[in-house]
């Protein structure tokens, strides 16, 4: 049996504010598109089962034409893969906060799709002979959970659902929802399914070799540079899906090119430079941008440039970069320094990085640790984090 | 106290040219009819001592004795009786003979300048005489006295407390105790239920808070701590004369490795009304990892193996992995790291590449994956495959509790690990002053399987020299009982600031560890009844034995006629027993019912997170923590897909 | 007093002197006499066996005495002699075990007052101890005057034996026996006395003649010889007999060999058989290392063993002592 999983399409993103030529927001339309190619993918695998690992929507209330977009979609599948039972469950994005919240999946139940929004389902697909558990958010973070645990009567046993394994959950580097529902690996059983389908993490990523999440079809966390860096540190091609074969479950990633790129420009470190000196270089990363910066999502962080500095850059040229791309966010970084506040008894009031400097010089350190290198390399991971916040919203 | 007005000499000292008197060593002849023996403590009081109190006072304890007659030569007693040895006992008279005794000095007054002893009155010596004779002035008075009671030193009639130095028995100046003596006895260990129960009561409050951690290596020595023991009218008069209430332990917290099933404890204190109290030992991946040199050096040494353990606890346990052909893996069971191991051989097997992986050999990783199997096969119970771990209270340990880890049923290997991660455990603990008590008295018997004397270094027997030479700076003391002293390595059982001896074996006496013992003193050690012990002490300058009564706990083997152990229940039945034991409303069907075609490891888990927990309504924590069934629902026949509205456009 | 006096006659000018005679730990053996006995018992001296299964009296006193002497000084050729006697009574009870009931000793100097050099004579007077004054006759040649000194000290210790054991003789209770060594023909009171028994280890007296003394000296072991009373009119009348305790085959006549004196009584004849008996018992345990072991009881050999241990301990002669001394 070959099934598709698919997990994280976050339907109904919005992102900048650049318009489509329909006057829809453009990083919608974006995401929409991911999904329309992940589609016309499936069309050709054939594959029996489809699975949609949660999130499908990126809110509980999304809009009109996402709700329209997926209906189209998933009848094109019903159509193109009649045989090919749909399972979708609902995420911690599109499940309601309060039960009296009706939620708009249960719409696409028209399209013979099985939606599981709120308890645990297990459904059997007697054709395929064939279980599957599905297990959407609000049943792992209600008092009672499902037992996530096969049952006799089916030769393949599938499980999926949307939640985060609580030993990949790294604060610094997480890539996931904090609204998740956290599980652990004993949890899972993984060893148990011939399969298990998961949601919620945003880079494709194995728990285990037949427990697999997809990553979502786009950059659709707001930390989208942080799921750059971990892809490619994970050597994850991108965004995409995956096809399994069960038993076995021998998966194949299935990419899912994107509209446009995320490009993170090689940084400038500003100290010493001049704001003409800092435009240059600037201009020369603008430059190497390959691909062009047109159109693009463009970051570049510019290290140590102080308020005057950056005042004097030379704004209309940015303003230019700003037009070519989708989005280009200069991040212009001030070099660490004090700040007198005038508000409330006198004093200074320290900058994050300070306090943490501060803490970390006198902190009991075991002998054999050089403090030197151990302060630095705390204040280094406060400003990645800072980097990283620094991007929200 | 036994105490005449006038003392009445029961000796003379005596010397000649070949029986001097010494500084260190006197004889001194009694009535044939002494009641004194070896072991007795005396006191000779040269000329000018006594009331005016300004002559020479030592103090001895025999140490040989000696009786002779004016027989000349055998030959004569034959001659006497005309060869019929029956005759010998109608002679009608009885020739002169004589008690002699040597005894070894414990104590002059004055102590300087140092002479021979003087050829002075013998007596008995008082309650206070052996105070002063065992040096014991020194720490049973002051502001802070550390006198913890031993036992009753006995001679002719009259018995005196002894007390041990809480500062040389459990530190900081000196620490460790090592008890030998034959098996089959129950000295050994009722010595130290005796003396541990002292301890309870008189560590000094300056010292603080102390605890104890006993492993029970056989049968039910140690299950019944907390149950009372009969104790006979000698055995009470002699706790009231020691100062030490009688009673049994109060805080006593068991822990035993599961059977094999997962749920049965493998101890004996599995009778219903005691087995609510024990607490299951049950040890993961990364609690065998931290400690698996010891798994490896039993039998050799082997730095590639230790290296390959160290790179698995530092870089794979717990981490996402790549095993550097194409998989990846977080290794969290050893399931997982099964998993890992087969990547990796079939790896190297399929690419050819070379007999190495990550700058290990093949055989290297072969061993330790044998090793690692090897003791979640053999251990199974103690160590779980996925399930979660359940440790002892690190932390959270409790002042004056015993904690007993039953190990009497777990395979050699187990008890090595549990040994080596629990003393390590306390170490760390003791270290960075976390432990939850100030000091830790570790009870561990067999010690000659732990530290043996010879055979190759163990992990188990560094951490005991370890422990034996710098422990008492910690608090982490070793109360050590074997057979026999001789095969224990010298440097553990040397650095026991205080030594016990119950009966010993002849063999065992004549090696050279005996042999400043005098040939009296080691007949009766070979002849010691129980309840006798003797004693070193680094404030005694010879060894002294005493009496000490019958601990007051129930002993294993009677607590096992009185509470005997349950039968293995069926797994169903044992989970029921356990929840039931959490929380008395429980029906058994309740549970029978939840866990009906349930994986037995999820049941195991569950329970595990229940005895964790310990939550209000255990049923409901049980059964959310199981997790509810889902029933499968066959997905209904789907209708024909209808066509889309025509109207609806492309949304984007 | 010990030595006192010996210090102060040096110190008056006597000569020091260090001699110890062979014969001044013992006794002088007794006169070898001629005697004649006659037999109380039998028509001829015969032999009997002993009644072995006798059994001995519950309660048994022995009685014996020690002397030694030793010359200390020298007043030109009159001797100075130091004198030890001692004698003591130990009594055994039922434990088999000999217990001392009386003693007594007696310290005394042996000279020639009269021929003493004036300093000397006066020092020895001075120091208060007792002196035995010999006769102007037994000076001279040293070996004259040390006889006769020896004849004191012999006197001296037979005296203090007498007078012990006759004091120890009334308090006897009843079915006690008292066993002395040596006559018991030398008092009356105990020569009466019901319950006592003379020990004798030396022969030199002779009583038989003929086929009697063959008899009587080679009576075997475990038996008597018939009772016969000697007769002598310097001792109290006795009645005696010959008891062997060892086999004297292979040794000398004399081995083993006692002879008994009891009260001159018919009940005595009746007795002795009994008496032997448990007399033989009391060659068990044997008397080694004393060389006379063969027929010194062993409870007489405890008396002495203990009169020697409380004895003054100068009195043996140390080895090497007759090296020439520097005179200083």
């Amino acid at each position: 049996m070959k099934l598709a999983h698919l997990a994280d399409l976050h339907l109904g993103f919005r992102q900048y504010d650049r318009q489509t030529s329909r006057g829809g927001n453009q990083r919608e339309a974006d995401v929409a598109e991911a999904f329309r190619r992940a589609v016309d993918d499936l069309l050709v695998q054939r594959p029996e089962l489809v699975l949609l690992a949660g999130d499908v929507f990126h809110s509980v209330r999304p809009t009109n034409p996402a709700i329209l977009f997926l209906f189209q979609q998933l009848h094109r599948l019903r159509v193109g893969l009649p045989e090919s039972p749909v399972v979708l469950i609902a995420g911690n994005h599109d499940t309601p906060r309060s039960a009296e919240t009706g939620t708009i999946l249960k719409l696409y139940e028209a399209l013979g799709v099985e939606v599981v929004t709120d308890q645990a389902r297990r459904i059997s697909f007697p054709q395929l002979d064939c279980a599957v558990l599905a297990v959407p958010h609000q049943a792992l973070v209600q008092a009672e959970r499902p037992a996530l645990r096969p049952e006799r009567g089916a030769a393949h046993n599938i499980l999926v659902l949307h939640g985060v394994l609580e030993d990949i959950m790294d604060p610094e580097w997480s890539v996931s929802d904090y609204g998740s529902a956290r599980l652990t690996r004993a949890d899972l059983a993984a060893a148990q399914w011939d399969y298990v389908a998961l949601g919620g993490y945003h880079v494709r990523h194995d728990v285990a070799p037949n427990a697999c999440y997809p990553g979502s079809l786009e950059y659709v966390n707001p930390r989208a540079w942080v799921q750059l860096r971990e892809e490619a540190k994970q050597k994850v091609p991108g965004k995409g899906y995956l096809l399994v074969d069960v038993p076995g479950a021998r998966t194949t990633f299935r990419p899912v090119p994107s509209v446009r790129r995320h490009i993170d420009l090689p940084p400038v470190h500003g100290a010493g430079l001049t704001a003409k000196e800092l435009d240059a270089e600037i201009a020369r990363r603008v430059a190497g941008s390959k691909p062009p910066i047109d159109d693009q999502v463009v970051r570049l962080i510019v290290y140590d440039v102080a308020a005057g500095t950056a005042r004097d850059l030379d704004h209309p040229t940015i303003r230019q970069y700003k037009a070519r791309a989708l989005n280009f966010h200069l991040d212009l970084r001030r070099p660490e320094q004090r700040r007198v506040v005038g508000v409330g008894a006198p004093g200074q009031r320290h900058t994050l990085p300070d306090t943490l400097r501060e803490f970390l010089t006198r902190r009991p350190l075991d002998a054999d640790l050089n403090r030197d290198a151990f302060v630095r390399l705390g204040v280094e991971y406060l400003d990645r984090v800072g980097g990283a916040a620094g991007e929200q919203g | 106290m036994i105490q005449r007005q006038t003392p009445e000499s029961i000796g003379r000292v005596v010397a000649t040219e070949l029986k001097p008197a010494t500084p260190h060593q006197f004889h001194f002849w009694t009535a044939n009819e002494t009641t004194i023996g070896i072991g007795a403590i005396v006191k000779v009081e040269g000329p000018g001592a006594g009331d005016q109190g300004s002559g020479r006072v030592v103090f001895g304890v025999v140490t040989d004795g000696f009786a002779y007659s004016d027989l000349a030569t055998p030959l004569h007693d034959v001659v006497g009786a005309e060869g019929d040895p029956a005759k010998a006992a109608e002679r009608p008279t009885v020739r002169q003979e004589i008690r002699l005794w040597t005894a070894a000095v414990l104590r002059q007054e004055p102590e300087e300048p140092l002479q021979p002893v003087p050829l002075g009155a013998v007596y008995l010596a008082s309650d206070a005489d052996v105070a002063q004779a065992l040096r014991m002035d020194a720490y049973l008075t002051g502001a802070q006295p550390t006198g913890i009671p031993v036992g009753l030193y006995t001679a002719a009639g009259h018995e005196a407390p002894v007390y041990l130095d809480a500062d040389f028995l459990l530190g900081p100046e000196a620490a460790h105790l090592n008890i030998s003596g034959v098996s089959g006895l129950a000295t050994k260990t009722s010595a130290v239920e005796f003396l541990l129960a002292s301890i309870f009561q008189h560590f000094p409050a300056h010292k603080g808070r102390i605890a104890a951690l006993c492993f029970n290596v056989k049968g039910p020595d140690l299950c019944f701590l907390d149950r009372p023991g009969a104790l006979d009218d000698a055995d009470r008069r002699r706790y009231e004369r020691l100062g030490i209430t009688p009673q049994p332990f109060e805080r006593v917290r068991y822990y035993a490795p599961c059977k094999a099933d997962g749920v049965n404890l493998n101890t004996l204190r599995t009778h219903p009304d005691l087995v609510g109290d024990v607490e299951p030992l049950v040890w993961g991946l990364e609690e065998v990892l931290d400690f698996a040199e010891v798994l490896l050096n039993r039998d050799d040494i082997d730095a590639k193996a230790d290296a390959f353990i160290d790179f698995l606890s530092d870089r794979v346990l717990n981490k996402e992995f790549d095993d550097g052909f194409g998989g990846s893996h977080r290794v969290q069971t050893f399931a997982d790291l099964d998993g890992l191991f087969r990547a990796i051989f079939d790896g190297l097997e399929l690419t050819g590449r070379s007999d190495m992986w990550r700058t290990h050999h093949i055989a290297t990783i072969r061993k330790v994956r044998n090793r690692l199997s090897n003791i979640s096969t053999r251990c199974k119970g103690l160590v779980t495959d996925d399930g979660p771990s359940n440790d002892l209270p690190w932390g959270r340990f409790e002042d004056r509790t015993v904690y007993v880890v039953d190990v009497a049923n777990v395979d050699a290997l187990g008890q090595d690990l549990v040994f080596a991660r629990a003393v390590s455990k306390l170490r760390e603990h003791l270290e960075r002053r976390d432990l939850g008590v100030e000091a830790v008295v570790v009870f561990v018997d067999e010690l000659n399987k732990y530290a043996p004397g010879d055979g190759p270094e163990t992990y188990v027997r560094k951490m005991l020299l370890d422990i034996s030479e710098r422990g008492r700076y910690l608090g982490l003391v070793l109360f050590a009982a074997e057979q026999f002293r001789s095969q224990v390595h010298r440097r553990v059982v040397g650095n026991a600031g205080t030594t016990l001896f119950g009966r010993m074996d002849a063999d065992e006496l004549a090696t050279p560890g005996y042999q400043v013992l005098s040939p009296a003193t080691k007949i009766k050690l070979a002849t010691l009844p129980i309840g006798e012990l003797m004693v070193r002490h680094p404030h005694f300058t010879q060894p002294i034995f005493l009496r000490f009564p019958r601990p007051a706990v129930l002993r294993g083997r009677d607590g096992v006629e009185r509470f005997p152990p349950a039968t293995d229940l069926p797994f169903e039945d044992a989970v029921v027993r356990q929840l039931v034991r959490l929380d008395r409303r429980i029906r058994p069907n309740q549970v029978k019912d939840l866990i009906a075609e349930r994986r037995p490891d999820d049941v195991r888990r569950a329970l595990a997170a229940v005895r964790r927990t310990r939550p209000e309504d255990a049923l409901a924590y049980f059964r959310r923590i199981l997790g509810a069934r889902v029933a499968p629902v066959t997905a209904p026949a789907r209708e024909a897909v209808p066509p889309l509205n025509p109207i609806s456009e492309e949304p984007y | 007093m010990a030595r006192g006096w010996v210090d102060a006659i040096v110190a008056a000018g006597a000569v020091p002197v260090s001699y110890v005679p062979e014969a001044s730990i013992g006794r002088q053996a007794d006169a070898a006499e001629a005697t004649v006995a006659e037999l109380v018992e039998d028509a001829e001296l015969r032999t009997h066996r002993v009644d072995a299964a006798a059994p001995a009296p519950a309660a048994v006193s022995f009685l014996d005495g020690i002397q030694q002497w030793r010359v200390v000084g020298q007043s030109g050729v009159v001797p100075l002699v130091r004198a030890y006697v001692a004698a003591a009574v130990r009594r055994r009870g039922g434990d088999r075990r000999l217990r001392t009931v009386a003693e007594r000793s007696l310290e005394f100097a042996i000279t020639h007052v009269e021929a003493l050099a004036a300093p000397v004579r006066r020092a020895l007077e001075d120091s208060g101890v007792t002196v035995v004054n010999l006769a102007a006759t037994d000076l001279g040649q040293p070996s004259r005057t040390l006889r006769a000194a020896h004849v004191q000290v012999d006197r001296a210790r037979e005296q203090l034996e007498r007078q012990l054991g006759e004091r120890c003789v009334t308090d006897l209770r009843d079915g006690e026996w008292l066993i002395v060594d040596g006559l018991l023909s030398e008092s009356e009171l105990l020569a009466r006395h019901p319950r006592t028994l003379g020990v004798i280890k030396s022969h030199g007296a002779q009583f038989f003649s003929g086929a009697d003394l063959e008899r009587a000296l080679t009576v075997p072991a475990g038996h008597r010889t018939s009772v016969f009373a000697p007769q002598s009119h310097a001792h109290q009348p006795i009645y005696s007999w010959y008891l062997r305790l060892w086999p004297w085959e292979g040794n000398d006549l004399l081995y083993g060999l006692l002879r008994i004196e009891a009260r001159a009584h018919r009940e005595t004849v009746a007795a002795a058989a009994g008496a032997s008996g448990w007399l033989v018992q009391e060659r068990a345990p044997v008397s080694t290392p004393d060389e006379r072991w063969d027929r010194l009881l062993y409870a007489i050999h405890d008396v002495e063993t203990y009169l020697r241990a409380r004895a003054p301990r100068d009195f043996l002669s140390p080895t090497a002592s007759r090296l020439p001394r520097a005179a200083s």
